[in-house]
């Protein structure tokens, strides 16, 4: 019993997840397809109640379960929490969307629930096994999301694609993890830094560290591991590519930034690799969405560059620039899934997805064209929005790390350049284009409740944090804090770092 | 007075026109934004009214705070501060002027959207009179950048000609620029940081004098990432090509506002960043701006001297004319810099004028090449005037707004002792620096020549068959031609009305370097 | 008496009420009435007029000037004054400007009453007084800059007066861009003398280049720079009256401003305002004074311009174009006086010339419109018996510029003298031979319009009263205006009257110089009348043509106005406007071509990433793979290193 409350207080929201995954499951087995609609309910309102349920996880002091397999910190649970949102904002999405495809709609909540625990147990896993595990929960059943609609043969083509290139990078992120287990000889993260601290950086920890960057890589999708994603997005039921851009990515980030930390701060090179990954990460993906004709393509070719633009903050290696990490995610959950919401609802309505069809949609619909404006803004970060913001205070932890990183600073602020003109490209769309396909028929844009109500609070959202950004960044700082950067200084002005090994 | 609140009224309107609440109806939706408008201006008149120029530093400052008393952005440092001084208020009261004037002349240029366009110029009035009042380094980028969005709308939705390309061309050779500027002020603000372990991003940390000063080489690049922004904005050659195609391809009122206003952010900016920020790379630097200044003033009036689209001919003049603000604020002493600022609001002035009176023209003929116009002046006896006016002004003429400005600023550049310190280039760098400047002064024949052969091909000579029915100019266009006019005429005959206001603050930025 | 000396600005500022007056009551409430735009002109034209004989009355016992200034302009070390000086040179020119305008206002009522701009003419009439007037009073040089710029436009605004015409509107446009050329000079000269003067004036002087202080400023300049800088200074400000006074290398504008209204010729263009570049040098003549280069120079370009204005004037058809370029031969006398030193010469014969001059052309004027606008001298002869009067005025006026006993033969008189006291040899025997042209051609000019049987086709009609009455007012000064201050005979003294300096130069009261100009003149009157009056050329066997086929190349030189014209078109057309076609080309191919190539550059490196996204498998792994041992090969060996 004692057991059950220690791991509670570190699982808690988990160990509902999994209740609510197998009354998903049971729901779904005992109604029929066309009436599985309770399960969407059901999931919605499980959800909301877990993120509730965070209450009760002690926030301050960081507790362990399962022998210190995993770890939850408010690091962690503020992860955690990012992840239930955006679950729940896809849920919502696919609500209408699924129904459109005549196969079972409850085993999608399933999947996405499923894929949701993993990508929780991700965020604190703390011992290599652990993190495997969740990473596979989170993969295989997002595997199966990319193929759901399988009358649709680009989505089984993305599923196909998802599947073999996540094999090859999982495995060799296992690689790394075995060349890690033969030079210390344990498998918690807290043992090996500790064994670690008595070697030398020896070749095969190198070799271990370049590995595991890539594994992580095919889940941020960086460059040269990003091939999967604009196909992948492209094919992909809409929800199911807002979660892999969003969630997925969120998770892998909170284990990237935790195991990176942790094992391979000391690489003297560290810098040097996250740094070179993110230049050419953002500046590929840019380049490659400047010319692009499609727009959910134009977003995974965005999301690419989002994900370089995220990893200068580890490049730099600051308690400040991992704050900036973690607020630019929070900031990049809203805006976009913002974006998705309205690519969604559009597709919806139309079953179009090239940048032509929303000539003139200003026309058609102010408010739907507003928020898909400001989305985009963000993402571009131009004021006043919380992408702006984002961006500053990533660039800003980026300089503060002392005055090398400008450089990086530089390339990265050419690349914002990039990304203002294909941006602005679906704007003009909407505002400045004559009216196009689609909106020369005369039909509304019905928007469902849910799919409204999804893109209003994010754009809400991403306008607040724009405005009152100070909160969310202490917030952030916080949970950086509690993060143990195992990095002794080597370079000045780096700031505050708690550099001190739990013996 | 709250300046937080001039900044926001615009808002305020934007929001009200754009709202589902407020009427289709055209008319409703003019007279109001006129309104509001004048509101704003009227309001920004209380300012100068109250206003006390002997005092240094910044007035009006007021901080918004969040609820409990924290700052904007306390974990950065950062204010939601505005404040003003004797520069930006003139600046400010412009502002509010041109953007009224432009309302007024939105009437026959712009013929649809006009939920989208009025609140569009509001938005966009405000990022202006933000980036005027800013007294925080951050703030002031935000709105720089906030301003690029309503300006792409208005561009490419309501231009003509090849908007789209324009407009995308301006956002992205402002935002390039503006990057630039971003890397400099997180330099300095983290020098700062290291120097005193206070971190922030209010203005008047870093333009008072500071207990410590930066690394030659630190401040000088950090100038030219300023200084790129600025360039940009002014524009100096050659980073000038997106005007043109902005000024020709955007609507009458819209280049009134991108000349009257929007180049002027670039000199605000040289004013407040570089002067007043990085005295120590300006003096070093001086001669580059004076030279620079020269070029844009020679160079661009060549080009306009063969231009035969009207717009074309006078967005390169603007560029010229801002040649002589770069020369103002390169000689460093009191009367070149406020030399600058007066040639600031007078250009301000006199481009509003001229792109109004092409706007005239265009509605009227629908063409802007000159060859095609002619003799207009004998069925618009009033436009000719008015036109004849403001030529007059823009080249020079003593008794009106421009002649001080160029005066004080190449008197200033002439008599500066900013670069006499060269030992390193010994005597001749001065001496070459004096010759430039009359080589500058030579602009003011080219100016006459270019404004002038306009001038007769457009109004002189016996009207062309085609035009026969040319009417003149309709109350609407008469009020606005007139009250610009009246500007020009007033201060140009007493400048000392506009130089009182700024000048002592001139002196103090004069005394930091 | 001190009363009109302290406000002698109100003066200047009359006519500016009036034109405000005018214009507003124009376009606010149309008034048809002539006689209300007349009355207010006149009277206040005639007010300045008293008020100028006061404040001239008041300069006969006052040497020292009454000085008045307000602050205009103040911006760190420069401090930018407006005010007012009134000495006996301002107190003259203030005469002169005030009659001669009031008698061209009488003159213009009749000329201009068929033309619908009348307001429009009259309004540009008070602007340019009000512009001239203040130049003559302005107290520093920078306002004399800023009227300067003014009585321009106010040219600029009456030479285009009938815009509709092309030529009128060209000849507009190129006269205010030519005196911007000398502006441009002038205000580099000004900043150049205040820079090196600027110490001086802030310890020194309250007033920045006021005209009083400026021996002293000039000296100190003079002392702080090096003589060729100093006479750089000096010629750069000399540029200015260059310009204005249609000195040789930018007088072209002045025949062609001959398309405004002959009222203007007359005035603007005759009387004042190209006079005003002979009253800046002598109000800065301290500048000028100092540096002998200067001076030669400006002898010398005076010289040039008499000679060759003359020698066109020879040749011209068109009496307008004649008369201007005699304007511009007599305008060259005076510079030439001042160079070489004959202050005063040079200022009594721009008083006299004034006044014949103005009257010249308002007979031409008379002429013309009694031809209904016919200038060209073809077309005319004989026409003496029509109108009698214009035709005696003219040959006083033609007599006077001659220097035939009239005024012009004393100021030219001194002006002789005032060469040999210099001893300035060469300048002199070239004054003569001008001063003889002089004669020849104008008496050519009265000949073939007064004399001989009439060759026009229209009736001729005589001139109305109100042109008349101008005439013959204008004719008195112009006959014994010259006599009655010549200073001998026990007449009042211009000379003595206008000297700044109180040395007196020894007068050789030899009839030498008297003698030969006036023989040289009446050689010039018999040549005229032997070649242009059919009886004696009837008598002597001369047959005209014939002649000038005999010197065909001269008369062409002559004809083709020297070439000058043509030269700075053809400059402008393949100098100026090449390059700056060339420099737009380079601004719009290079400028932005490099803007626009880098955008492309973008979506090039765009689209050739785009390429690897094949879409199929195979390559995505080779790609991700290959990758990884990329990254894994150079980390490591950069690890290593």
């Amino acid at each position: 019993m004692n057991l059950l409350f220690d791991i509670a207080s570190a699982l808690l929201p988990e160990m509902l997840l999994a209740i609510l995954i197998i009354i998903c499951l049971i729901l779904t087995f005992s109604f029929k397809d066309d009436d599985q609609n309770l399960v969407f309910v059901a999931a919605i309102t499980g959800l909301i109640f877990i993120l509730f349920s965070f209450v009760f996880l002690p926030y301050s002091q960081e507790n362990s379960a399962f022998f210190g397999a995993f770890i939850s910190n408010s690091f962690t649970i503020l992860f955690r929490i990012l992840i239930l949102l955006g679950a729940i904002f896809t849920v919502l999405l696919s609500k209408r969307y699924v129904c459109n495809f005549g196969n079972s709609i409850g085993e999608f909540y399933t999947l996405i629930l499923m894929a949701t625990l993993g990508a929780m147990l991700l965020t604190g896993a703390n011992d290599l096994i652990m993190l495997f595990v969740a990473i596979e929960t989170l993969s295989i059943s997002s595997f199966a999301l990319c193929g759901y609609t399988k009358l649709d043969k680009l989505s089984n083509e993305a599923a196909l694609k998802y599947l073999v290139i996540g094999a090859a990078s999982t495995a060799v992120m296992l690689y790394g993890f075995s060349f890690l287990y033969g030079v210390t000889g344990q498998t918690n993260i807290d043992d090996i830094v500790y064994a670690l601290s008595h070697y030398e950086v020896s070749m095969a920890l190198i070799i271990s560290f370049i590995f595991v960057v890539a594994g992580f890589g095919y889940k941020l999708s960086a460059v040269p591991f990003h091939t999967w994603a604009p196909d992948v997005y492209q094919g992909a039921p809409i929800p199911v590519a807002a979660y892999l851009s969003v969630v997925s990515k969120i998770a892998a980030f909170a284990a990237l930034i935790r195991f990176m930390t942790l094992i391979y701060a000391d690489i003297s090179i560290f810098t040097v690799v996250i740094a070179v990954i993110s230049v050419i990460t953002m500046t590929a993906g840019n380049l490659m969405a400047v010319g692009q004709k499609n727009i959910k393509r134009l977003l995974a070719y965005s999301s690419i560059a989002q994900a370089g633009y995220v990893l200068l903050g580890l490049a730099v290696l600051t308690t400040e620039g991992i704050s900036g990490m973690i607020f630019y995610l929070i900031v990049y959950l809203f805006m976009n899934l913002g974006t998705w919401a309205a690519v969604q609802i559009f597709a919806s309505q139309t079953g179009m997805d090239s940048i032509d069809d929303y000539n003139g949609l200003a026309h058609k619909n102010r408010y739907f064209a507003l928020c898909l404006s400001i989305c985009l803004l963000s993402l571009a970060g131009i004021p006043i929005t919380a992408g702006f913001f984002a961006k500053f205070y990533l660039f800003k932890a980026v300089l503060f790390a002392g005055y090398e990183f400008m450089p990086l600073l530089i390339i990265a602020l050419v690349n914002t350049v990039f990304a203002v003109f294909y941006y602005v490209k679906v704007i003009r769309a909407m505002y400045v284009r004559p009216v196009g396909k689609f909106a020369k028929q005369n039909n509304e844009i019905k928007i469902s409740l849910s799919l409204q109500s999804v893109l209003v609070l994010t754009v809400l959202a991403t306008v607040f944090l724009g405005i009152f950004a100070g909160p969310f960044i202490d917030l952030s700082k916080a949970s950086a804090d509690s993060l143990r950067i195992n990095k002794k200084p080597q370079i000045e002005n780096v700031t505050n770092i708690t550099s001190c090994l739990r013996q | 007075m709250s300046l937080i609140l001039l900044v926001l009224l615009p808002i305020i309107g934007a929001i009200i026109i754009f709202g589902p609440w407020f009427p289709q109806n055209e008319v409703k939706i003019r007279r109001f934004a006129k309104g509001w408008a004048g509101l704003v201006f009227i309001y920004s008149l209380f300012f100068i009214a109250f206003f006390n120029p002997s005092q240094t530093g910044f007035q009006f400052e007021n901080i918004l705070k969040l609820p409990g008393g924290k700052d904007w952005i306390a974990p950065l440092g950062i204010d939601f501060a505005f404040g003003v001084d004797g520069i930006s208020i003139t600046l400010l009261v412009l502002t509010t002027f041109l953007v009224l004037i432009s309302l007024i002349a939105s009437k026959y240029s712009i013929t649809k959207r006009h939920k989208l366009y009025y609140s569009m110029i509001f938005v966009l009035e405000a990022a202006i009179l933000g980036v005027f009042t800013a007294k925080d380094l951050f703030l002031f980028f935000l709105f720089w950048e906030i301003e690029l969005i309503p300006m792409y709308f208005l561009i490419s939705i309501w231009g003509t000609g090849r908007k789209e390309y324009s407009a995308i061309k301006f956002i992205l050779y402002t935002f390039t620029g503006s990057i630039f500027m971003l890397a400099s002020i997180l330099a300095i603000v983290f020098y700062h940081y290291s120097q005193t372990g206070i971190l922030t991003f209010d203005l008047g940390v870093y333009t008072a004098i500071k207990d410590y000063s930066y690394p030659i080489i630190f401040s000088i690049l950090a100038f030219f990432g300023f200084f790129a922004a600025f360039a940009v904005k002014l524009p100096i050659v050659p980073l000038h090509t997106w005007l043109p195609d902005a000024h020709v391809d955007a609507p009458t009122p819209v280049s009134m506002l991108l000349a009257g206003i929007l180049l002027k952010m670039g000199g605000y900016g040289l004013i407040r960043m570089n002067l007043q920020i990085l005295p120590e790379a300006v003096k070093v630097l001086a001669p580059m701006l004076i030279i620079l200044g020269v070029i844009n003033i020679i160079y661009t009036a060549c080009i306009a001297l063969v231009q035969t689209d009207l717009k074309k001919l006078i967005a390169y003049s603007s560029v010229s004319h801002m040649g002589i603000v770069l020369v103002g604020l390169g000689a460093l002493n009191a009367a070149g810099i406020s030399g600058a600022v007066l040639q600031m609001v007078a250009h301000g002035i006199i481009s509003a004028g001229l792109f109004m009176i092409v706007g005239v023209i265009y509605l009227r003929t629908h063409t802007r090449e000159i060859p095609m116009l002619g003799g207009i002046g004998q069925n618009a006896p009033r436009i000719m005037y008015f036109s004849l006016m403001i030529v007059l002004a823009s080249l020079g003429l003593p008794l009106l707004i421009g002649f001080a400005a160029e005066t004080l600023a190449f008197y200033g550049a002439f008599t500066s002792y900013a670069f006499d310190g060269f030992s390193a280039f010994g005597w001749y760098l001065p001496v070459s620096i004096r010759i430039l400047t009359a080589v500058g002064i030579f602009g003011i024949i080219l100016t006459a020549a270019y404004l002038l052969w306009m001038f007769q091909k457009v109004f002189y000579g016996n009207i062309l068959p085609r035009w026969k029915n040319f009417h003149d100019a309709t109350p609407h266009e008469v009020v606005i031609l007139l009250s610009l006019i009246l500007v020009i005429v007033v201060f140009g005959f007493y400048p000392q009305g506009l130089t009182g206001i700024f000048v002592p603050t001139v002196n103090n930025i004069v005394n930091l370097i | 008496m001190e009363f009109f000396v302290e406000n002698a600005g109100l003066i200047a500022l009359l006519p500016l009420w009036v034109f405000l007056i005018i214009i507003f009551g124009q376009n606010l409430f149309v008034y048809e009435n002539k006689k209300f735009t007349l009355w207010l002109t006149i009277s206040s034209t005639f007010i300045g007029l008293i008020c100028s004989s006061f404040i001239l009355a008041w300069t006969f016992d006052n040497t020292t000037p009454y000085v008045q200034n307000f602050n205009w302009l103040e911006a760190g070390n420069i401090k930018l004054s407006v005010g007012i000086i009134v000495d006996r040179l301002a107190a003259m020119m203030l005469m002169v400007v005030t009659s001669v305008s009031l008698l061209i206002q009488i003159y213009s009522h009749e000329y201009m009453n068929k033309d619908e701009g009348y307001h429009r003419f009259f309004a540009y009439l008070n602007l340019f007084n009000f512009s001239m007037l203040g130049l003559v009073l302005s107290s520093n040089l920078f306002q004399t800059y800023i009227f300067w710029e003014l009585v321009g436009v106010s040219s600029y605004l009456l030479i285009g007066f009938w815009f509709k015409r092309p030529s009128a509107a060209a000849a507009a446009t190129k006269a205010f861009i030519m005196n911007r050329i000398g502006d441009c000079g002038l205000l580099i000269g000004i900043l150049m003398f205040l820079y090196f003067s600027i110490g001086w004036w802030a310890s020194n002087s309250d007033i920045f280049l006021s005209f009083t202080a400026m021996p002293d400023a000039a000296k100190y300049v003079f002392d702080s720079t090096n003589p060729f800088l100093y006479t750089v200074i000096a010629l750069l400000i000399f540029l200015g009256p260059v310009a204005k006074s249609a000195q040789f290398p930018l007088h072209t504008w002045l025949p062609d401003a001959m398309e405004g209204p002959t009222p203007i010729s007359a005035l603007i263009h005759a009387a004042t305002m190209v006079a005003a570049g002979v009253y800046l040098i002598a109000r800065v003549y301290p500048i000028f004074e100092l540096s002998h280069d200067a001076m030669t120079v400006i002898a010398w370009t005076g010289a040039i311009t008499a000679l060759m204005a003359a020698t066109i004037a020879i040749t011209q058809q068109d009496i307008k174009k004649a008369l201007a370029y005699s304007t511009c031969s007599q305008l060259g006398f005076m510079v030439m006086a001042m160079g070489a030193g004959a202050y005063t010469a040079g200022l009594f014969h721009l008083m006299t010339h004034a006044y014949f001059k103005a009257m010249l052309f308002l007979c031409s004027g008379a002429v013309i419109h009694g031809l209904n606008d016919q200038q060209d001298m073809k077309y005319m002869g004989g026409l003496r018996k029509h109108m009698p009067a214009v035709a005696y005025t003219y040959l006083i006026g033609c007599l006077a510029i001659s220097g035939i006993f009239l005024s012009g033969f004393w100021s030219k008189e001194e002006i002789f003298t005032g060469l040999l006291e210099h001893n300035q040899i060469v300048l002199l025997v070239i004054a003569m031979a001008v001063a003889g042209m002089t004669a020849f051609y104008m008496f050519r000019t009265y000949f073939l319009t007064f004399e001989g049987e009439y060759r026009g086709h229209e009736h001729p009609h005589n001139a109305s009263k109100t042109i008349t009455l101008p005439l013959i007012i204008l004719a008195i000064p112009s006959a014994i205006i010259g006599f009655a201050l010549c200073g001998k005979f026990g007449l009042p003294s211009f000379d003595a009257f206008m000297r700044v300096t109180e040395e007196t130069v020894s007068h050789n009261e030899s009839l030498l110089i008297p003698a030969v100009s006036l023989i040289v003149s009446l050689l010039g009157v018999g040549l005229a009348m032997v070649l242009y009056v059919e009886k004696y050329r009837n008598m002597l066997k001369i047959n005209l043509d014939n002649f000038i086929q005999k010197i065909k190349p001269v008369y062409d030189f002559s004809a083709n106005l020297w070439y000058i014209n043509k030269t700075y078109y053809k400059f402008i057309d393949y100098v100026v406007l090449p390059v700056s076609e060339f420099m737009s080309a380079f601004d719009k191919f290079i400028v932005d071509g490099i803007v626009n190539l880098a955008a492309l550059w973008v979506h090039f490196c765009g689209w050739i990433l785009r390429l690897f996204q094949t879409g199929n498998v195979q390559t995505y792994a080779t790609i991700l793979f290959g990758g990884l041992i990329f990254l894994t090969f150079v980390f490591t060996i950069y690890w290593l290193l």
